[in-house]
């Protein structure tokens, strides 16, 4: 399979998230489009402003100014989720990191979206936000989203209601555990 | 038939120490049983036994179904006026056994207000599909016809709700009040929009940034919606500088 190149760096993420200020608390890509997580499967180190916070290789903590973020991924959904880190950090993080996840998480993104080319390189995003009208039941009830499209050559983020949107918004949706 | 009505039910003529499959049995004739005098209510089906069992293929069974309440009455009723066991029945009797009837009869009803009310409420949290049954969603809510660019308005709103459906659009608040809030924002901006446009522009206080964004990238001549949402973030903005 020809596999598109990932083209959405975590600082991208971090832009997207904060473009709103606090109104979003995260932001759902596809694993395989970021492209420290991408260069790491293929055996390259991880750029330092990224570390590994468990051993599975699933949390990692992101360095951004002052800020820090939790970059989470789901090996099952393949999805990565950015979200800023509650509280304190951790300093100390895993030194022997297993890349078994990150290579399932790829598949699973891979796989869901049908194969290279098969939504024509979009890169989306979808923010998330918390739910709408404020009670109920968290999981079940609707929640505000936005949802986007990355402009790689722009480096910005753009509106996305395409013909996708549906899709999207179904694949880049994390059950809670 | 309502679910709750399939609880009681007792097919006196099928005898077998295994009960046949039901599932499988071909309904041949249904018929509603009530009997006025005595307050008897269910339904009864002869139903032809499936031919997997050979015990009972070819086999007609009577089933009788009726609702716990109305089982309840019914045995009561069947043991103490149909078979006059022990003595004769006392008006006292009769009198109480009426209560009951009218009381399983309240009880029927309010589950079926239940049931009822349970069916609209999973049917609010059904996805909308397409434009046309955002359409008739909120023309149900607004109980009027509604004029405007719904394939638009049903993009804006996909892309804000997770899922996009009837809880949904509850929960951003009721339509006549969006409606009073998109109303108030037009004649601030003296222009004269129709149903859809109103209705953007009542949500758009909780979604300025999204949708400014939003109208500010949609291709093709500058629609009245475009227009609208446009003029309709300035004068909010303007109006959170002040």
């Amino acid at each position: 399979m020809n596999e598109a190149r990932p083209q959405i760096a975590v600082h991208d993420l971090v832009s997207a998230l904060e473009r709103f200020g606090g109104r979003y608390e995260a932001i759902d890509v596809f694993a395989n489009d970021i492209v420290e997580l991408s260069q790491w499967a293929a055996t390259r180190p991880l750029p330092p402003h990224i570390q590994a916070v468990n051993a599975e290789g699933t949390v990692f903590v992101v360095r951004h100014g002052t800020q820090s973020y939790r970059l989470e991924i789901f090996p099952a959904e393949g999805v990565a989720r950015l979200s800023r880190w509650l509280g304190a950090a951790p300093n100390q993080v895993s030194s022997a990191i297993a890349g078994g996840a990150l290579g399932a998480a790829i598949a699973a993104a891979l796989d869901k979206k049908g194969g290279d080319g098969w939504i024509g390189g979009l890169l989306l995003g979808l923010l998330m936000g918390a739910a709408v009208g404020g009670s109920g039941n968290a999981s079940t009830a609707p929640h505000r989203v936005f949802a986007l499209v990355f402009d790689a050559a722009a480096k910005d983020w753009l509106p996305y209601d395409g013909g996708l949107l549906r899709w999207m918004k179904e694949r880049l949706t994390v059950q809670p555990a | 038939m309502p679910r709750h009505r399939l609880l009681a039910s007792r097919s006196p003529a099928c005898l077998h120490p295994r009960p046949p499959n039901f599932s499988q049995a071909r309904s041949i004739r249904r018929r509603r049983q009530k009997d006025l005098d005595n307050g008897y209510e269910a339904h009864h089906f002869l139903v032809l036994a499936p031919d997997d069992e050979l015990a009972t293929r070819g086999a007609i069974c009577e089933v009788q179904i009726a609702t716990v309440a109305a089982h309840l009455f019914n045995e009561l009723e069947h043991d103490i006026s149909y078979k006059v066991h022990g003595h004769a029945v006392t008006d006292d009797e009769k009198r109480f056994l009426r209560s009951v009837l009218g009381s399983t009869r309240a009880l029927d009803h309010m589950v079926d207000l239940l049931l009822a009310e349970r069916a609209r409420g999973e049917a609010k949290q059904t996805r909308l599909d397409d434009a046309s049954e955002l359409r008739v969603t909120l023309e149900r809510q607004a109980d009027r016809p509604l004029t405007g660019d719904f394939a638009r308005l049903f993009r804006m709103l996909e892309a804000i709700l997770e899922p996009l459906n009837a809880a949904a659009l509850e929960r951003l608040g009721t339509f006549r009040d969006i409606f009073e809030r998109g109303g108030k924002l037009v004649t601030e901006l003296g222009i004269d929009v129709d149903d859809v446009t109103c209705y953007a522009l009542g949500i758009l206080p909780d979604y300025v940034d999204e949708f400014a964004m939003m109208a500010g990238h949609w291709k093709g001549p500058i629609s009245p919606l475009r227009r609208a949402i446009e003029q309709g973030v300035a004068k909010l903005r303007a109006g959170v500088m002040r």
